[in-house]
């Protein structure tokens, strides 16, 4: 099963989308990291990017990289990276 | 006699909160300080006289946590866990107290005494945030003390505190169910003489840090433990656990004001270069070429001024007052005169300004914002935004640049950059491509042969990343807040970059000349350049003496220019070489193999075998190129 349906299952949220579809300016909530590398995954939970925490999307170029606020401080991040991070949006 | 002991202190911090700047201020300016991320990628110490005592300081790179996922958290752990400082000093970037004090946390755990530096509190304040002192030692049984890195208030006073803090008996709770597997583990550990406290192996244990696995006596209870979690990522429980801790520290040691919604200055910036990418993006190229167009005219004159010095006051005044120590000693006076004009005239005027504008893009902020702007064109290169770091300081020096490569992730993406980085046009090349193409051919001729550099490093990138194996991995990088360049900092970087000039190219230039103008009275560089001549003048199209320089340019690119000079015994090339042989002089020059102390880092950064590979592809592709460049060009109507 498409790990979107699955997350969507288990957490009865059906807005779950990965971060790199969201709009500049959207805060959001992550729910799941999907990152192959394990010690690529630790640098992001070490940056704050760990499931529950709250994020803002800066900026994005479009098939390019992101700049997230995360705990406070902006971190750009690869289109690539971010296509395995799950979240929802706080209204 | 009293034997004093040397108090080992070292600074630690997450990337781009102001260690090297404490470093600098306690030890008198050594270390390079940027505004961003990544600026110390290997470890400094120096020795300093603090109230009497004697310290060293230990400057070590910017880590997010102590982990082994990169080289810098590698190089910063093992220092703190093999060589146990007698105190730390975290820098703290108050505007962002939570995450910082995740790091602060693991610190704890290793039981080193520990005291903070809260840097950036001015901002923090202007943000709404201000730190409790009091608080801080209250929840984390450290010493906290305000500091400002740049202008150095604070620091003596932390120091102070870091020679008498004693260890800190804050623990860490985790949760129950951590807690208790943390104290089971520390029951199977059998080594008694550890490097790092019981406790501290058994968390990493938990984290499955393998390296730790090797302390216990039992493994198979060592999975029951492990068993205990049901397949539930501990590490992962721990991180959540860490950075939820430090954000309830953080609430009760700061008090946050809410403000009315305004954009600082960095975000008003930003507004325009970042969250406009097509803008930001013209404006930055907009930028880099009013800088070339300062260094052709700038660098330009102050070339015509040293060299007017030289050429109508300095030598016309010396020579005839030594022609009574024979004529070999005088043509060799004249030389190490000629010499020492070519040092000062060709590449002080671009080097100098190079570094200072580099100086400026780095303290500014901006050289960030490039790499985001920037990030999908490297991607066909088979790097990302980040490897930009390094090539923009190739423009500078390739040496520092194949060092900073350290902080890409996988030895492919290094190779692919070390490889670009030696075809990069460092200050040097620059001094050779305006001082000769751009100085007696016009400023377009040196736009030219950029443009033919950067297009040649856009091909060699997309080869090696269609044909070295492996993937490209993602990137991650902190965006530093615009900040004022301070004429401090940027005189003091541009200095301790040209110092290496003076110190190691300049004796070597003036001895240099010296011999080739001892060759010149003894007749003998036609002999030497002889083995040059199929490919120097029948390929090349150039004088052969061009060969003597361009082996000098081997030691140190810019010699190759002022070897020329030399060997024409003028400054105005013009008088010596066609334009045609300028142009061909420059572009070989500024590609052929990477000097000599680039060529030493490359075989450290990578291995000898691939410094001889990357060094001969540059000789191959610099004669290829000059020598069909020279016969197209004139077809198209241009230096005919």
């Amino acid at each position: 099963m498409p790990i979107r349906r699955r997350l969507r299952q288990r957490t009865g949220k059906n807005t779950i989308k990965r971060l790199t579809e969201f709009n500049t300016g959207d805060t959001v909530k992550i729910i799941y990291e999907e990152v192959k590398d394990r010690d690529f995954l630790a640098r992001l939970e070490d940056l704050g990017l760990i499931p529950e925490e709250e994020i803002k999307i800066v900026e994005k170029i479009r098939k390019g990289p992101v700049i997230i606020k995360v705990k406070k401080k902006d971190i750009v991040i690869s289109h690539s990276v971010l296509e395995g991070i799950y979240a929802i949006k706080i209204e | 006699m009293k034997v004093f002991k040397l108090t080992r202190i070292a600074l630690v911090g997450q990337p781009n909160v102001g260690k090297s700047c404490v470093f600098n201020f306690l030890t008198g300016l050594k270390a390079i300080a940027s505004n961003y991320p990544g600026t110390t990628v290997e470890i400094k110490t120096a020795k300093a006289h603090f109230r009497k005592k004697q310290v060293e300081i230990i400057d070590l790179p910017g880590i997010h946590a102590l982990s082994d996922t990169t080289e810098d958290e590698r190089v910063t752990k093992d220092y703190l866990i093999q060589e146990r400082p007698d105190a730390i000093i975290q820098i703290i970037d108050s505007t962002a107290f939570a995450r910082n004090l995740y790091l602060t946390l693991q610190l704890l755990e290793l039981k080193i005494p520990l005291v903070l530096a809260l840097n950036f509190h001015e901002e923090a304040k202007e943000k709404g945030t201000r730190l409790n002192i009091k608080k801080i030692k209250e929840e984390l049984g450290v010493e906290a003390v305000y500091i400002n890195a740049l202008s150095g208030k604070g620091i003596d006073h932390c120091t102070q505190k870091a020679i008498k803090a004693k260890n800190h008996q804050k623990k860490i709770r985790y949760c129950k169910e951590i807690e208790k597997a943390i104290r089971d583990i520390e029951k199977l550990i059998t080594t008694k003489e550890l490097e790092v406290p019981k406790r501290y192996v058994a968390i990493k244990i938990l984290e499955k840090d393998h390296s730790y696995q090797k302390h216990i006596s039992s493994k198979t209870k060592l999975k029951r433990i492990i068993d205990r979690f049901k397949g539930k990522d501990i590490k992962e429980e721990i991180t959540i656990k860490r950075h939820g801790m430090a954000s309830v520290l953080a609430e009760k040691c700061s008090t946050t004001k809410e403000e009315p919604f305004e954009l600082t200055i960095s975000e008003k910036i930003d507004e325009i270069i970042s969250h406009r990418p097509i803008i930001g993006g013209v404006l930055i190229l907009l930028l880099m070429l009013s800088f070339f167009f300062l260094l052709v005219y700038v660098g330009g004159a102050l070339e015509e001024l040293i060299t007017a010095l030289f050429e109508k006051l300095l030598i016309p005044l010396i020579m005839p007052q030594i022609g009574f120590l024979g004529s070999t000693t005088t043509v060799i006076i004249k030389y190490l005169l000629i010499g020492l004009e070519a040092g000062l005239a060709i590449a002080i005027p671009y080097i100098m300004l190079f570094y200072i504008f580099l100086a400026i893009l780095e303290d500014s902020g901006l050289l960030s914002r490039i790499v985001f702007l920037f990030d999908r064109a490297m991607h066909t290169m088979g790097l990302h935004g980040k490897a930009l770091v390094p090539m923009m300081l190739g423009f500078g020096c390739n040496v520092p640049a194949l060092i900073a490569t350290r902080i890409l992730g996988t030895k492919r993406e290094r190779i692919i950059s070390c490889t670009l980085i030696t075809m990069v046009p460092c200050s040097a090349r620059t001094a050779i491509i305006l001082g000769a193409a751009g100085f007696y051919l016009g400023w377009q001729y040196a736009l030219l042969i950029y443009a033919i550099i950067l297009i040649l490093i856009l091909i060699v990138g997309k080869v090696l990343a269609k044909y070295l194996p492996g993937e490209m991995t993602g990137m991650i990088m902190e965006m530093p807040e615009y900040r004022r360049p301070s004429f401090k900092n940027i005189f003091a970087k541009t200095w301790l970059r040209m110092k290496d000039f003076v110190n190691i190219a300049f004796p070597l230039l003036i001895a240099g000349s010296g011999v080739i103008g001892l060759l010149q009275a003894l007749n003998l560089l036609e002999t030497i350049t002889k083995p040059f001549d199929p490919v120097l003048g029948k390929w090349l199209m150039l004088p052969t003496v061009a060969g003597i320089a361009l082996i000098f340019g081997i030691l140190r690119k810019e010699m190759a220019l002022e070897t020329l000079a030399v060997l024409a015994g003028t400054t105005n090339l013009l008088a010596f070489m066609s334009p045609m042989q300028i142009f061909t002089f420059s572009l070989v020059s500024a590609i052929y193999m990477p000097c000599l102390a680039t060529f030493i880092v490359l075989t450290k950064e990578l291995d000898w075998k691939k410094a001889i590979l990357i060094s001969t592809m540059t000789i191959i592709l610099a004669v290829l190129i000059a020598g069909a460049l020279l016969r197209t060009l004139p077809l198209m109507g241009i230096l005919t």
